[in-house]
């Protein structure tokens, strides 16, 4: 009790100082300091690279999105918000663009607009996997992740590889926090409804690791 | 930590706080969530089949070569650069297109006429006369004349005083003085500035010089010698084109009848320019003309022997290889004959000086002796033939 008592309010804590500093790093984006410009370049390009890499794999396409969003901060920073978390603003910057212009590629190529794709590597594919067990759980639950919406794998990959919150991840994709919820319940109900059927129990694998 | 007890694997693997800690675990969350499997044992399997499964959601991220966000990042400040020059540029580019097209605009909007030079037209050239501002009209019988405008207002007329009580009450109206065919004056201005006004010519200027500048206008021909003030600039206004000058001789031929107007510059220094508004100005030096060409609106300026521009206001004219045609208007206008020129003889020139104090049969003759044309008289009318 008492351990949770005190995480819970020094995460509270955390949380608060942490969107203070924020609030105040975006006034100085807003300003236009370009010092502070090139540290939220430096904190969050990367994260933005990578999160492009799963809409395609067009680097050239992806670069040109992290330019163009970057020059338009540097050019014109104080027509942005005046609060806004800076790492949801970027990302929901960055992805609008990047779909745009996947959307305006495709046109040219093909003639037709279709859903995005959002590709993701997980890690249940890339585990050098240890026991048949295991191996067989997780090749259930690759069957149940190709099953998934393009936008079910972004919320995942939002929710379980950034660590959003659904707030943060619906304010990204541009919907409402209950259908945001909505999505990644569904996904994870089909997922499990996978692993469920085979009657296997993956957490095995697991088992030593965090539970010892 | 009470809620824990109700969990299953979705609450466990929807929790934010259960998510933070298998994506990013502490010291301090380890523990907490020990705490809890061990507060809920029966916990642990649903605890460690939500752990696996966040870790298999989670994605493999390639890293990115830190050259290449450096060069995005070196593009993004470029970017910015060129983006605020290129707006700049379109700006320019834009305020530069209004202009030329303003002052496309512009050669078309005349400068504002402050004297009606379509009244000289319709003005009689029977009789040298005077016109004052109160419209009284003083005629000058003399063939040649002097005319004196005092700094008082005085006028005096080959050295006879003028009665001109009410000249200083209308000085916003101007002294015309007109000379027909066959009559010339010299005038001397308020500021001591002599004009030698030749025939079938009208001169406007002031009762005096109040203004900043000393402007007068004309119509014909005259020669200025205007007296040095550079603190009011001297213009002679003539339909075409506008001579400024500080101080100079110079002679101005603007007949209504000749399809040019023409400054020949004899001292000093005098700036031409056409009745458009900001057009450019040409400068001539001593020697030269600036000839205005009425057909094709253009000065165009010429290196010339100026005594054969300015001989007239000594009574004799010089001519150089002039075209006859030319030579006899001026001679017409100057003893106010009518002089009709039978035949084609644009392509004949004449050299030579002819002294205007011979009779004009006599100047005539002359002109065809050595341009072999021959001069035929009928009453008042002169007929020259090829």
């Amino acid at each position: 009790m008492f351990t949770f008592a005190y995480r819970s309010d020094k995460r509270l804590m955390m949380i608060s100082n942490n969107y203070d500093d924020q609030y105040k790093l975006w006034n100085k984006v807003r300003q236009g300091n370009i010092t502070v410009i090139e540290k939220v370049y430096l904190d969050y390009s990367h994260s933005l690279y990578q999160y492009g890499l799963k809409f395609t794999q067009n680097t050239q396409l992806i670069e040109d999105c992290i330019q163009d969003l970057f020059s338009r901060i540097l050019t014109n920073s104080k027509n942005f918000s005046k609060s806004a978390d800076p790492q949801i603003y970027l990302m929901r910057a960055f992805r609008n663009n990047l779909i745009r212009l996947m959307e305006r590629e495709k046109k040219i190529q093909t003639r037709e607009v279709d859903e995005y794709q959002f590709e993701i590597l997980f890690s249940a594919e890339h585990k050098i996997i240890e026991s048949e067990e295991a191996q067989i759980n997780q090749q259930l639950l690759l069957q149940g992740i190709s099953k998934l919406t393009a936008r079910q794998k972004e919320a995942i990959y939002l929710r379980y590889t950034k660590g959003l919150e659904y707030d943060e991840i619906a304010g990204i994709m541009k919907m409402s926090i209950e259908s945001c919820r909505n999505v990644i319940y569904k996904a994870i109900k089909s997922l499990r409804e996978e692993i469920k059927n085979s009657g296997i129990l993956l957490y095995l694998f697991f088992k030593k690791r965090y539970c010892s | 930590m009470k809620k824990y007890k109700n969990y299953n694997f979705d609450q466990f693997v929807t929790d934010s706080d259960f998510i933070q800690w298998v994506l990013n675990s502490t010291v301090e969350s380890d523990h907490f969530w020990k705490n809890v499997i061990q507060q809920f044992p029966e916990k642990e399997g649903a605890i460690n089949e939500a752990v696996a499964f966040i870790q298999s959601l989670k994605a493999v991220e390639k890293p990115i070569p830190q050259e290449r966000l450096d060069l995005v990042w070196n593009k993004a400040k470029q970017a910015k650069v060129r983006k605020i020059s290129l707006q700049a540029v379109w700006w320019w580019a834009a305020v530069f297109i209004m202009l030329v097209g303003i002052s496309l605009l512009i050669p078309k909007i005349q400068k504002a006429p402050k004297f009606n030079f379509a009244e000289n037209k319709t003005e009689q050239y029977n009789e040298a006369r005077i016109i004052l501002p109160d419209g009284s009209v003083s005629s000058i019988p003399q063939k040649e004349s002097e005319i004196k405008i005092a700094s008082a207002g005085e006028i005096i007329v080959n050295k006879d005083t003028l009665n001109s009580a009410n000249l200083q009450q209308s000085q916003e109206k101007f002294i015309k003085v007109v000379m027909p065919y066959g009559q010339q004056t010299s005038l001397q201005l308020p500021d001591g500035t002599t004009v030698y006004v030749n025939a079938g010519s009208q001169l406007s200027f002031p009762v005096s010089f109040d203004g900043k500048k000393r402007e007068v206008y004309l119509t014909g021909e005259a020669f200025f010698d205007v007296v040095k003030d550079k603190e009011h600039p001297f213009i002679v206004y003539t339909p075409d084109v506008d001579i400024m000058v500080t101080g100079t001789e110079f002679n101005v031929s603007a007949y209504s009848d000749d399809n040019f107007t023409q400054t020949v510059l004899v001292e000093g220094a005098v700036s031409v320019s056409k009745k458009v508004r900001f057009s450019k100005s040409i400068d001539i030096s001593p020697g030269e003309s600036a000839l205005f060409d009425k057909e094709s609106e253009s000065i165009s300026t010429s290196k010339i022997d100026t005594e054969q521009y300015t001989s007239w206001i000594h009574g004799y004219i010089i001519c150089e290889n002039d075209p006859v045609n030319e030579v006899i208007k001026k001679i017409g206008r100057y003893y106010n004959s009518d002089i009709i020129l039978d035949g084609d003889l644009s392509n004949i020139t004449f050299s030579g000086k002819l002294d205007l104090k011979e009779d004009v049969q006599n100047v005539l003759n002359s002109i065809a002796y050595t341009s072999s044309l021959t001069v035929e008289t009928e009453h008042d009318i002169i007929r020259i033939k090829n």
